[in-house]
């Protein structure tokens, strides 16, 4: 509803190695998006519960964050129900395919393993902007 | 005899000796005050550098990995470190296009040169820093020197110099280095599968060549690189070793089978002496028995070793074509206790 | 001048044995320090390869944590969770609920949605009777073991006779880890195949800021105890044990957090129950035995900061763990006679053993004995003012010295206090340490040494399960 209104598309980010977050930041700020970026679970967990945060257009997670990872916050953003169709693109660091499995499973989008092209990233993120709400 | 002067006497030299103690502890204390003050104020300073360095350079390294092209300024010498730490930490995280830009601005800037340098003559921890650079960069002049790294006793040098190495050049690291990670046992396994992963071709056939000529005491750690980094060995190879007298050999063969062609002698390896190895033998079935050896492994569920009742019934359950009923059906027919346990236990781990 | 003065000279004697004491026990531990700076520089070094990001690959080893549990109903299930939370590749936790009277098993069974699971219970270490084994539908690496109250070795032992895993993780209900914790206490491992042990550092929890379970900053506590024992750690429990596990004659493995190779665990016979220090004494047992049997081994200490619990803040309970730490020390000790002096004894053997029943475990009778001595010899007149003075001026400047080292070492290596602040206040701690809680530990060390030497005829029955569900022998 709120999307109508922003010029933007917004992303959430939510990573905690802080040079890949700003990485991330400069790439879609680049590209023309409006970004969050939160650096832990505990953050993300709350930012997600607070009914006074729109939904973003797409959420960038990590996998392994402080205090609450990557798939408890999937299931969080999939309870909520004006975020359930908001694409998750999961970043998995460990390239072992129980983690891939276990994102998608848990109702990520797509997933992206670290160590990550930004090119292909950013190709990713625009194919979810372009068909999102 | 007057006791008091005895007594002052006795006790003049413990006065001057006790508080020339005294006195030595003051200043040493002392001393080591002024020396956490100047290492907290050193720290400051580092701080402050890394963030100056950090607020200059990380604009520009963004624009590099998203393919733009800014005027890059000289490095001063006093970013070298911060600039590298966070160079490296970029490079590790990403790869392709971004990770080729960045290589490229580093050689614009003379980084290499500068890390070659590092290698040459720095403390440890630069040529720690210095090692992981040029792995990053793929510099080939630097082969000599990350050749030599790579044979230090120090395992943390050598470790990283061994993965700058098949960085560089995967086929010549392999080729040279291959008997290196079988001799050095102080090169954890996770370590040494983690680097070579990249090079997993070319030491897969170095493998295949030198195996055969492998004495007993190297055997079982060469297989078990091999089998990190799945890779097939050559027929006869696994065949001979699961048929060696060592019971290391054996039991590292038998974690590389993964094709039922040496599936005779795993089975004669169920009834073996050693528990380890009847251990090993029955997750061996597991991954590439058939549905006959099921017998075979209902009989070892009655093992006196409880290891190798658990992973002869995960075996059972993991065997293809043996279906929920038919281990109903075993579980039915057995008289021993221990076994009946064991079953119930898998077969409630396997309800997740 | 013909008959000597034997009372001069008895005291003239005791006051040169109580100085060369002193400087002998400071004179130790900044030694063991010096010892542990050597293995800081090297470790410093590569603090910075490790904290860039790695890919797993898979072959780390797998670790069973074992959380014994006792009347834990309030926090057991946000520590389970916080464990949960840890990143490695692939690790279990067993928590072992040892007949608690209150509702723990409920409160586990509730949040972790348990249901009962068939194990085929090896009994590997003998234990009290095990009612039930449990398993989480929602976790399924957690695992719950429900039994008769045998005391907390008791329920390490259940614990490890169930677990999966070769290296096992012991730990408290209450410590506070962080994600990195079972990465960094493991690395020994990977490093050196002859590794059978290692502990954990242990930090003052005290004044940080913990919530779910995880660290999330660091600071100094305000309260004067918390405070003295923040100082206490970097003096005697960090950077000591760091020096003695360079020279392999490390002792002491804290149960707050500490990793076994469990099969070097089950062939020592497993943790002791009759000892309230059993954390100590299974690690001194362990050198033992295995210098019996003349095996390569090491024991290592990591001094990452990788645990912390909350001190005691009052003196009463602070009282108490000091005397229950005593205890337990002696106890350790009295069950090891095999280790000091043996034939094969190396460094455990031959120096940190009887440094310890010399600086530790007498160390509370000739340190209170010799300042009792010094000021009865005061105030007679055998000695004058100024060698008693001199003497309060060696005692108290080694003290501060040995202080200040710990805090330099902390500084070299891990500086985990930020704020210029709070390193002033740490070395003013440091100075008034010296004036009253040193003398005041080794009044608690000595009662603790009397209690265990009275108690040692008499049945231990009702004493191990009294008192909080804390490590035995030392942080």
């Amino acid at each position: 509803m709120d999307n109508e209104h922003a010029s933007a598309p917004q992303v959430l980010v939510v990573e905690d190695d802080d040079h890949i977050a700003q990485v991330l930041r400069f790439m879609l700020e680049r590209q023309g998006y409006h970004v969050v970026h939160l650096a832990d679970g505990r953050a993300a967990g709350d930012y997600i519960g607070s009914a006074a945060n729109p939904p973003p257009g797409l959420v960038l997670l990590d996998v392994m964050l402080p205090y609450v990872d990557g798939f408890e916050l999937v299931r969080l953003i999939r309870e909520r129900a004006d975020w359930a169709g908001v694409p998750v693109l999961m970043l998995t660091a460990k390239n072992t395919e129980r983690d891939t499995v276990r994102a998608l499973d848990a109702g990520a989008n797509d997933f992206v393993i670290k160590p990550f092209q930004p090119n292909e990233l950013l190709a990713r993120v625009r194919r979810f902007l372009k068909t999102g709400p | 005899m007057n006791p008091r002067a005895l007594s002052a006497g006795a006790s003049d030299t413990f006065v001057s000796v006790a508080l020339w103690t005294g006195t030595v502890a003051l200043a040493l204390t002392l001393l080591l005050a002024l020396q956490i003050v100047l290492l907290r104020m050193a720290l400051r300073r580092r701080e402050r550098r890394t963030a100056l360095a950090v607020a200059r350079w990380r604009p520009l390294l963004n624009q590099i990995i998203i393919g733009e092209d800014p005027a890059l300024p000289a490095l001063a010498p006093r970013e070298h470190l911060p600039f590298l730490h966070l160079w490296a930490h970029l490079q590790a995280s990403l790869r392709g296009e971004a990770s080729a830009a960045l290589n490229a601005m580093a050689c614009r800037l003379g980084v290499d040169t500068l890390a070659r340098g590092m290698l040459a003559r720095g403390a440890r921890d630069e040529r720690l820093l210095a090692t992981l650079v040029l792995g990053h960069l793929g510099d080939r002049a630097a082969w000599p020197q990350l050749l030599a790294l790579a044979r230090v006793p120090d395992s943390a040098l050598s470790l990283t110099a061994l993965w700058a190495l098949v960085r560089v050049d995967p086929d010549a690291a392999a080729e040279y280095l291959t008997p290196l990670f079988i001799e050095r046992e102080d090169w954890a396994l996770s370590h040494v599968a983690g680097i070579l992963q990249q090079a997993s071709g070319p030491v897969a056939a170095v493998l295949a060549r030198i195996l055969p000529q492998l004495g007993d005491e190297r055997l079982p750690r060469a297989l078990r690189i091999a089998e990190s980094l799945r890779v097939t060995l050559p027929g006869g190879v696994l065949a001979a070793a699961l048929q060696s007298r060592s019971s290391a050999v054996v039991i590292a063969a038998l974690r590389g089978v993964l094709t039922p062609e040496t599936l005779p002698e795993v089975r004669a390896l169920l009834l073996h002496e050693d528990w380890q190895v009847r251990v090993q033998a029955a997750r061996a079935l597991g991954r590439v028995g058939e549905r006959s050896d099921a017998a075979r492994l209902t009989a070892l569920l009655g093992d006196p070793q409880w290891w190798v009742r658990y992973r002869a019934a995960q075996a059972l359950r993991e065997l293809p074509l043996l279906s929920r009923a038919d281990l109903e059906a075993v579980r039915a027919s057995l008289q021993d206790r221990f076994a009946l346990d064991m079953l119930d236990q898998v077969l409630a781990e396997e309800a997740a | 001048m013909s008959h000597p003065n034997w009372g001069q000279l008895l005291t003239d004697f005791v006051t040169w044995f109580v100085f060369c004491y002193f400087i002998a026990l400071n004179g130790g531990y900044l030694l063991l320090n010096a010892i542990a700076l050597r293995s800081l520089r090297i470790k410093g070094q590569e603090l910075f390869i490790a904290d860039l990001p790695r890919a797993y690959s898979g072959l780390e080893p797998p670790v069973s944590i074992l959380v014994p549990a006792y009347n834990e109903e309030a926090t057991i299930a946000a520590s389970i969770r916080s464990m949960l939370q840890l990143s490695y590749a692939e690790f279990e936790i067993i928590v072992v609920n040892d007949g608690s009277k209150d509702s723990t098993l409920e409160v586990l069974r509730r949040e972790f949605a348990l249901l009962p699971f068939p194990e085929a219970y090896r009994r590997q270490i003998p234990t009290a009777e095990v009612r039930a084994v449990y398993r989480s539908t929602r976790y399924p690496n957690v695992r719950v073991i429900d039994k008769v109250n045998g005391g907390k070795a008791d329920s390490l032992n259940a614990a490890i006779n169930v677990s999966r895993y070769p290296l096992v993780c012991g730990v408290d209900a209450d410590s506070i880890l962080q994600r990195d914790s079972l990465a960094k206490v493991t690395e020994p491992f990977l490093r050196d195949s002859t590794v059978v042990a290692a502990g954990g550092t242990v930090r003052v929890a005290n004044g940080c800021t913990v919530s779910g379970g995880f660290l999330t900053s660091v600071g100094l506590p305000k309260n004067i105890w918390a405070l003295f024992q923040v100082v206490e750690y970097l003096r005697a429990f960090l950077f000591g044990r760091l020096g003695w596990s360079a020279m392999n004659g490390m002792l002491i493995i804290s149960g707050a957090f500490g990793v076994f190779r469990k099969d070097a665990v089950v062939e020592v016979g497993g943790y002791r129950r009759d000892t309230i220090g059993e954390d100590m004494e299974l690690v001194v047992r362990m050198h033992r035995l295995l210098r019996e049997k003349r095996r390569p081994y090491r024991i290592e200490f990591v001094p990452d900061p990788v645990c912390w619990t909350e001190a005691p803040e009052d003196f009463h309970t602070l009282k108490n763990q000091r005397i229950r730490w005593q205890r337990g020390l002696a106890e350790s000790l009295n069950a090891n006679w095999g280790l000091p002096f043996s034939r094969n004894g190396g460094v455990p053997g031959w120096v940190a053993f009887p440094f310890m029943l010399l600086f530790e475990w007498l160390g509370p009778v000739v340190e209170l004995g010799g300042y009792a001595f010094m000021l009865w010899a005061f105030f007679t007149g055998m000695i004058s003012w100024q060698a008693f003075g001199a003497f309060l001026f060696v005692a108290i400047g080694l003290g501060i010295l040995l202080s200040a080292s710990g805090l330099l070492l902390e500084e070299m290596s891990f500086h985990i206090y930020p704020r210029g602040k709070q390193l002033l206040m740490l070395g003013l701690v440091v100075i008034l340490e010296n004036f009253g809680y040193r003398q005041l530990n080794t009044v608690w060390r000595l009662t603790g040494l009397l209690r265990w030497a009275l108690q040692k005829e008499s049945s231990w029955g009702t004493m191990k399960r009294k008192g909080t569900w804390q490590s035995g022998a030392s942080k």
